[in-house]
């Protein structure tokens, strides 16, 4: 009973006891008028020791904390909010993180504004077809004219002079060519096609002729 | 200030509310000082680590979740980094005298609880408690002082409740015959008078 007693007594005295305990200790008490004289020893030395408090203010160090906060301190964690960080808090955290120093922030926040109103006026400018002179029209499909053409190979001895001068003569047009094999594409008058054919076949500066249906697609 | 105001200012301090955290701070500083300083008895010292301390709570608001009283999760922060500067302390020797006290002077009359509830001083206590080992006067300050449970202060002093009921026993033995020799010393051999 006894060493039960030690054991709660000071729990007792600071008032964190259960209400079971307590009631034991209570009883205890009765039963042991003199168990009061440890009991009264306990609630001065509580007295005591809340009384000693050091005789300093609520800020004490609260200057070093605030120093420590403005020089060093990273954000605050946002753990705890219910819904997720707005798109300002969580631009602000990311410049933050970027940019330690609150006074470069501003500008730094301009340069990235201008580069999003750039890419924003590119797409813009990318979704209007109607556009001829955009480079954007590059990068659609080719269109294919249909021949028939004649697909012509001249010799490497050919001049360019005489190439014309054939071509006028059959009433033939480069449509286009040369290729990296040396082929050249030339549209004539429907009708004439064959005719022409031969008449190239015949020349001494032609090295090869054929019939195609269509100019290859450009790259 | 109750766990539903320290919640409501922690969630101003994580929109970095400057002024939530002082008021915080202006409301657990001087506990925690008084923690800090009983520990190492170094008032520049005890100010840096609740600078320190509370610092922390200005970095991580969300960590603590109203689950204990807020003052005792403080104090398990500022514990650790006490535990610190213990490490970087030279070792004393100053508690060992305690132990010739127990010897010396193991008076269990109940007279003299009442002689010592009357005379003692807040001098002869401090000094006393000073003498305890620092497990033996974190335990005595965190029950009577902070008014923690024996859960709270097996808690904060991470072992086991039965290892705190060891500790107040044999702190309270230790302090009960440390203040009945100072008040013999200074009585001329009775129990009268106090240090002070």
């Amino acid at each position: 009973m006894k060493a039960r007693f030690d054991e709660l007594l000071p729990f007792y005295v600071n008032g964190s006891l259960s209400d079971d305990d307590r009631a034991w200790v209570d009883g205890y008490l009765r039963e042991h008028p003199a168990a009061a004289a440890e009991l009264n020893w306990y609630q001065s030395l509580q007295t005591q020791l809340r009384e000693d408090v050091p005789a300093v203010s609520s800020e004490v160090g609260l200057e070093r904390a605030l120093k420590r906060i403005r020089t060093e301190g990273p954000a605050p964690q946002r753990s705890r909010r219910a819904a997720g960080p707005s798109l300002v808090d969580r631009i602000s955290d990311w410049l933050a993180a970027v940019l330690p120093q609150p006074v470069l922030r501003p500008a730094f926040a301009g340069a990235v504004a201008v580069v999003a109103l750039q890419a924003v006026v590119i797409v813009h400018l990318m979704g209007q077809r109607d556009d001829d002179v955009s480079e954007i029209r590059a990068l659609q499909a080719s269109v294919v004219d249909k021949g028939p053409y004649l697909k012509v190979n001249f010799k490497a001895d050919a001049r360019e002079a005489d190439i014309r001068m054939l071509l006028v003569e059959g009433n033939g047009s480069l449509a286009a060519g040369p290729g990296q094999l040396g082929d050249y594409y030339v549209r004539v008058p429907t009708g004439q096609v064959m005719a022409f054919a031969d008449k190239l076949k015949a020349s001494g500066i032609v090295d090869g002729v054929a019939v195609v249906d269509g100019l290859p697609a450009r790259p | 200030m109750d766990n539903d105001e320290v919640l409501r200012l922690l969630g101003r301090i994580e929109r970095a509310d400057e002024a939530a955290f002082r008021e915080l701070y202006r409301a657990f500083s001087r506990r925690l000082y008084a923690y800090v300083l009983r520990q190492l008895g170094d008032p520049a010292q005890a100010e840096e680590i609740v600078a320190d301390t509370l610092y922390e709570v200005w970095r991580q608001p969300a960590k603590f979740c109203g689950d204990s009283q807020f003052s005792t999760w403080l104090i398990g922060i500022a514990r650790n980094k006490v535990l610190m500067a213990f490490r970087s302390r030279k070792p004393d020797a100053v508690h060992d005298d305690l132990a010739d006290v127990a010897e010396l002077v193991a008076n269990e009359d109940p007279s003299a609880f009442d002689i010592l509830a009357q005379q003692q001083r807040h001098e002869g206590v401090r000094h006393c408690m000073d003498k305890l080992s620092n497990e033996h006067r974190e335990c005595v300050h965190l029950v009577f002082y902070e008014g923690m449970s024996l859960g709270e202060v097996a808690t904060i002093q991470a072992c086991p409740e039965g290892t705190v009921k060891t500790r107040l026993f044999h702190a309270r033995q230790k302090l009960k015959n440390c203040l009945q020799l100072l008040l013999q010393r200074e009585g001329g051999g009775r129990l009268a008078g106090a240090a002070s």
